[in-house]
């Protein structure tokens, strides 16, 4: 899933400046259940907004809204009508459906309210983890199922450097455990160190330009639309 | 077999040489033939396993084979080397080797290398250049190193990962030996956040290893990474770094194993203090037959005082200090104990001179480089070998140490 965290309220209302009539579209999706932009927090935020403009005496019209999706056009119909009545566009939804309403509605300043800041999984409730940096070229598999692009703090594929702590902790922070570290436990408790023995030759990165993905069953079909 | 001695026997030029000579070439080929060989790497390697073993280019200042594959006549038995870097040779020779550190300026003072410098020249065989060290901006690491070439010293040209991509680690090292560099340190690098910018982007494209292998594809075969011919192949003499102290320790060697494989020819390690711990390492090496495939020198940095042994012990990641050494310099009065930092190191290069797989000591006195001649003469390392790397050199002590 990824996870994104709502921008301070100064910067949010920096954002906002000058525009009187604001339509606040919250995202069911990664950010609602990552509890950043979903019907909830859309509330939280408008409702914020509202009462630190009362303080100096100013107020703005915000219409608050939830779609299903910001990452897919069909859940934007029923948004289409409203967009026009209103200044500005203030996204909940990470920074590919914040693009994605920007593309829909190019006439109106669509605005984010979120940081988007990882890929990852939860540790508790409210509590998240960056676990992928979408390298495009998965080495999981030969890593006992721990990433090094991500998890080791200068993405190592043949680490671990020299740094490691005592008690297998990165040297970046005594907190973090070290990647190599934990990809060496693993793998010798499944008796498979001999996957990390050779040397992994320089990786041909995959995520330089913006990438597409065709799955399969598809391919025919967007091929005749090209 | 047949093969070779037609191609060689043909290539020679009977005019130029006596016949003694052509005994001498044609005793002494013995060479492995792979399948898919082309010419030029065959008679290349018969090159290579001539002067190997007879050695006659030595006595001979307009030597054929020399022409033949463009170097300097009368380069004796550097033609062997892979670098000709004096390092190598003196490693090569069997000499217990020594290298210092240098670290470059904060700016753009020349005078602070030349100083640096003057206290190192003719007490170490090369000495390190390090780069933005502890991911502090300084000098570049390859100017630095070009400053220390005309100061007539040896430079070790070091190399993190952390701030360029293999594009500007390629154009570095080409630069880097068109300049006279020809030893590298392959290194990681500290991470960016201990630095004085810590959120700048780390690069990391490339791993230390990677960059290893990248060195010795550019200096074996000619080829830059993406596959191209390089127009004059940087000759690399290739270095590498080890902690034998870090997590996971049995790992560690493993680690050293996959450096050499990559093609490091010699390895620095961190700053030892456990003696014990080191042993145990270059141990497991040793049964690994990884000491006979690369030269391992040993880290040392003489404590300045108790507070930079406590800081050793306690804040810097991957190091082991042992208690009896700290208790050892509390032991001794304040103003003394500067000096008995540089006794222990003299102790430790005593025992690493004794011990089976250490090749030579890489001294890091940080920022203390005016006492580096002190320590060197104290470990009894003077005078440091002479191996001249120019045409006609002495090489008559090489001689010596190659017949073993
Ligand atoms: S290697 Fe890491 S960054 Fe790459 S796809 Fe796998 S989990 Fe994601
Ligand atoms: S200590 Fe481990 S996780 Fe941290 S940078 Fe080094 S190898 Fe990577």
């Amino acid at each position: 899933m990824i996870i994104a965290e709502r921008k301070p309220l100064e910067e949010i209302l920096g954002l906002i400046d000058g525009f009187d009539r604001i339509l606040a579209i919250g995202c069911g999706g990664c950010t609602s259940i990552c509890l950043a932009g979903g019907q909830r927090e859309v509330m939280e935020l408008s409702g914020e907004i509202r009462s630190k403009l009362a303080e100096s005496g100013k107020k703005k019209d915000i219409f608050e809204y939830t779609i299903e999706r910001q990452c897919n056009a069909n859940f934007f119909v029923e948004m289409d009508h409203m967009v026009k009545d209103y200044d500005a566009v203030l996204s909940m939804a990470c920074g590919a459906g914040v693009q994605f309403v920007a593309d829909r509605y190019p006439y109106v300043p669509i605005l984010p309210a979120l940081n988007t800041t990882f890929v990852g999984v939860d540790k508790d409730v409210g509590w998240y983890e960056e676990s992928c940096r979408t390298c495009g070229d998965c080495v999981l598999g030969e890593t006992g199922g721990i990433c090094p692009v991500t998890r080791c703090a200068k993405s190592l594929f043949n680490g671990p450097c020299g740094g490691t702590r005592s008690d297998g902790t990165c040297e970046v922070d005594p907190n973090i455990p070290c990647a190599w570290y934990e990809i060496f436990k693993r793998l010798k408790g499944q008796n498979r160190l001999e996957l990390i023995t050779k040397v992994r030759p320089a990786r041909e990165w995959r995520n330089q330009t913006r990438r597409t993905v065709v799955q399969e069953p598809y391919r025919d079909r967007y091929e005749k639309v090209k | 077999m047949e093969i070779l001695f037609s191609i060689t026997l043909i290539s020679i030029p009977v005019g130029r040489r006596n016949t003694a000579a052509i005994t001498v070439h044609i005793r002494s080929i013995f060479i492995t033939l792979d399948a898919g060989m082309t010419k030029e790497v065959i008679s290349r390697r018969v090159f290579f396993s001539r002067t190997e073993t007879s050695g006659c280019c030595k006595y001979d200042t307009s030597c054929f084979w020399a022409n033949h594959f463009n170097q300097p006549a009368g380069h004796g038995e550097k033609s062997l080397m892979k670098s000709g870097s004096n390092l190598e040779a003196v490693l090569k020779s069997g000499h217990f080797a020594i290298t210092g550190e240098l670290g470059p300026p904060r700016g753009t003072d020349v005078q602070v290398v030349k100083k640096k410098a003057a206290f190192l020249k003719g007490m170490v065989d090369a000495v390190n250049i390090t780069d933005n060290q502890t991911a502090v901006v300084r000098m570049s690491s390859w100017a630095t190193s070009i400053l220390v070439v005309q100061e007539g010293l040896e430079p070790n040209f070091q190399m993190v990962c952390r701030d360029r991509n293999r594009l500007a680690m390629q154009a570095d090292i080409l630069g880097a030996y068109a300049h006279g560099i020809k030893n590298m340190l392959c290194l990681s690098g500290d991470h960016q956040s201990f630095g004085d910018h810590p959120n700048t982007k780390g690069v990391f494209d490339i791993d230390s290893i990677q960059l290893i292998s990248m060195v010795k594809t550019m200096r074996d075969e000619g080829r830059f990474l993406g596959g191209d011919e390089i127009d004059g192949p940087p000759k690399m003499f290739i270095g590498a770094a080890a902690n034998p102290f870090g997590e996971p320790f049995e790992w560690r060697v493993h680690r050293l194993a996959k450096k050499v494989a990559a093609g490091a020819d010699f390895i620095q390690t961190q700053c030892i203090y456990n003696m014990d711990r080191f042993r145990q390492w270059i141990k497991m090496a040793e049964d690994m037959g990884l000491t006979d495939k690369v030269y391992i020198m040993a880290g040392v940095t003489p404590f300045k005082s108790l507070p930079m042994a406590k800081y050793m012990k306690n804040k810097v990641p991957g190091m082991d200090v042992p208690d009896h050494l700290i208790k050892r310099l509390k032991g001794v009065e304040k103003k003394k104990r500067a000096a008995e930092g540089i006794k222990i190191a003299c102790e430790q290069i005593q025992e690493f001179k004794e011990m089976k797989g250490v090749a030579g000591v890489h001294l890091m006195a940080i920022e203390w480089e005016h006492k580096v001649p002190q320590i060197v003469e104290q470990a009894g390392l003077l005078p440091r070998p002479n191996i001249k790397s120019d045409a006609g050199g002495d090489t008559s002590e090489e001689s010596e140490e190659e017949e073993d």
